[in-house]
């Protein structure tokens, strides 16, 4: 049997439980659809009630770790106060995803987000339309030939993310207040129902427009939240890891992932826009190319070298 | 033409991995099991702390003490108190709070502050707070 580079490249992806339900895939759209109706359910209820009271229904905004972070420096300084849209609740989350991360990377950005579950979502559905509509698929790929002279500017463009943290920061600590939320697209979706005008709204609407030719677009240049997993994330001793000897080249790892990392190219996979959702380990062909692996101290990291293989 | 086997042929290499260094000192982590543990703990967080008392997602606090205004501090003022309830609170008369904040004569003083913030440029529940703190200083 021959092992040709090109006949690897002819290879079907076929994971362990590859196409059945326990396939890390589906069981992944299977928590993010849970947490999505979660919020879904917060916001019908914040619809159809009256707001007026005491007794009006937790804001969906209640939910936002984001805003935990916001809050962090007044809460901090002030001996226990809130800004305002600031809940306990939000910074108990923000601590949450802190614990996360601190094992886990960025597990809450793959999956547990439902703005991240709904940029894939959609992602998802244009490949599946363009799959039924070859025309579709043609534009894309000329699209992709024609932007591909840009494609330095992706690069760059996640840096966008750090500025928008330092934005917030600044903000939060100079006014005391949530200059990102009329911004957010997050806070936007959340307050659909009251508010469809804001700047937030358009940035959603946005945001849903470009993941249709892109994945996760807010994740990867804005997501200030995301920036702050990516950094705690670094902690984390759990990092998917590539082993050359059995690597086969096929690229499907690469093609896989959400974020465009070049996981063919790494040893490990260590960038802190890596949301753990496995979409390269399911997707790899050859059993124990890439692992999730647990690393102990003094593990060297290679960065996009090659591995030098010890025999 | 039959299509080859090749293309959804699996190739159980893991027996052939030949060790690095990396692999060494690394051990390997069952998928689901991190899948279990990641979910563990975020939902673990929240509910340990939540057991605590130390949860609220209706404003400031803990959840355990009840919102009330008293008129003596302006942080307890939340985005659902109406305007009356804040002026009666505090002592300021309705020209005073609707002058400062511009808003529309003819709202009503039972419209909630959450409500006036969609209405009024520049308004919120912050500047309400600031506004009130400033004003007791005097």
């Amino acid at each position: 049997m021959t092992s040709s580079p090109e006949r690897h490249h002819k290879l079907k992806p076929v994971a362990p439980g590859a196409g059945k339900w326990w396939d890390i895939e589906h069981i992944r759209y299977l928590v993010q659809t849970g947490f999505a109706v979660f919020i879904a359910v917060l916001i019908y209820n914040r619809a159809v009630s009256d707001l007026s009271g005491p007794s009006a229904p937790t804001s969906p905004e209640a939910y936002c770790p984001l805003g935990g972070f916001e809050t962090l420096y007044k809460y901090v300084t002030s001996g226990g106060q809130f800004i305002s849209h600031a809940h306990l609740s939000n910074l108990v989350l923000f601590v949450a995803v802190l614990v996360t991360a601190v094992f886990a990377k960025s597990f809450f950005c793959g999956w547990i987000c439902p703005l991240g579950a709904i940029q894939q979502a959609i992602t998802g559905f244009r490949r599946w339309v363009q799959k039924r509509v070859s025309a579709l698929g043609c534009i894309a790929i000329w699209l992709g030939r024609q932007t591909k002279p840009a494609a330095f500017l992706d690069r760059w463009f996640r840096y966008a993310k750090y500025l928008v943290l330092a934005w917030i920061i600044w903000g939060t600590v100079t006014y005391g207040e949530m200059v990102f939320r009329d911004v957010d697209p997050w806070a936007a979706l959340l307050n659909i129902v009251e508010s469809q005008s804001g700047i937030g709204f358009w940035v959603l609407i946005g945001t849903l427009v470009v993941s249709l030719f892109g994945d996760r677009p807010w994740c990867r240049y804005l997501c200030p939240l995301g920036a702050i997993i990516g950094v705690v994330g670094k902690l984390s001793f759990v990092k998917v890891q590539r082993e050359s000897s059995v690597c086969i080249g096929c690229k499907w790892c690469t093609r896989e992932c959400p974020m465009d990392l070049p996981v063919h190219a790494k040893s490990r996979v260590a960038a802190v826009e890596c949301n753990m959702c496995l979409s390269c380990v399911d997707a790899c062909p050859a059993g124990g190319a890439l692992e999730l692996r647990f690393s102990l101290l003094g593990t060297k990291h290679e960065g996009a070298q090659p591995e030098k293989v010890k025999p | 033409m039959s299509q080859s086997p090749v293309t959804t042929e699996r190739r159980p290499h893991r027996d052939r991995v030949i060790p690095t260094r990396n692999r060494w000192r690394s051990l390997p982590v069952n998928i689901f099991l991190f899948i279990l543990i990641g979910l563990a703990l975020f939902l673990g967080t929240c509910q340990g702390v939540q057991s605590l008392g130390w949860w609220s997602t209706l404003g400031g606090g803990t959840g355990s003490e009840k919102a009330t205004i008293t008129g003596t501090n302006p942080e307890e003022i939340k985005g659902w108190m109406t305007i009356k309830q804040v002026i009666d609170a505090y002592k300021v008369t309705p020209e005073e709070f609707f002058k400062q904040f511009n808003i529309p004569a003819g709202t009503s003083p039972e419209t909630p502050l959450n409500q006036l913030e969609k209405i009024v440029e520049g308004f919120s529940v912050t500047t309400v707070r600031d506004w009130l703190k400033v004003r007791a200083a005097k």
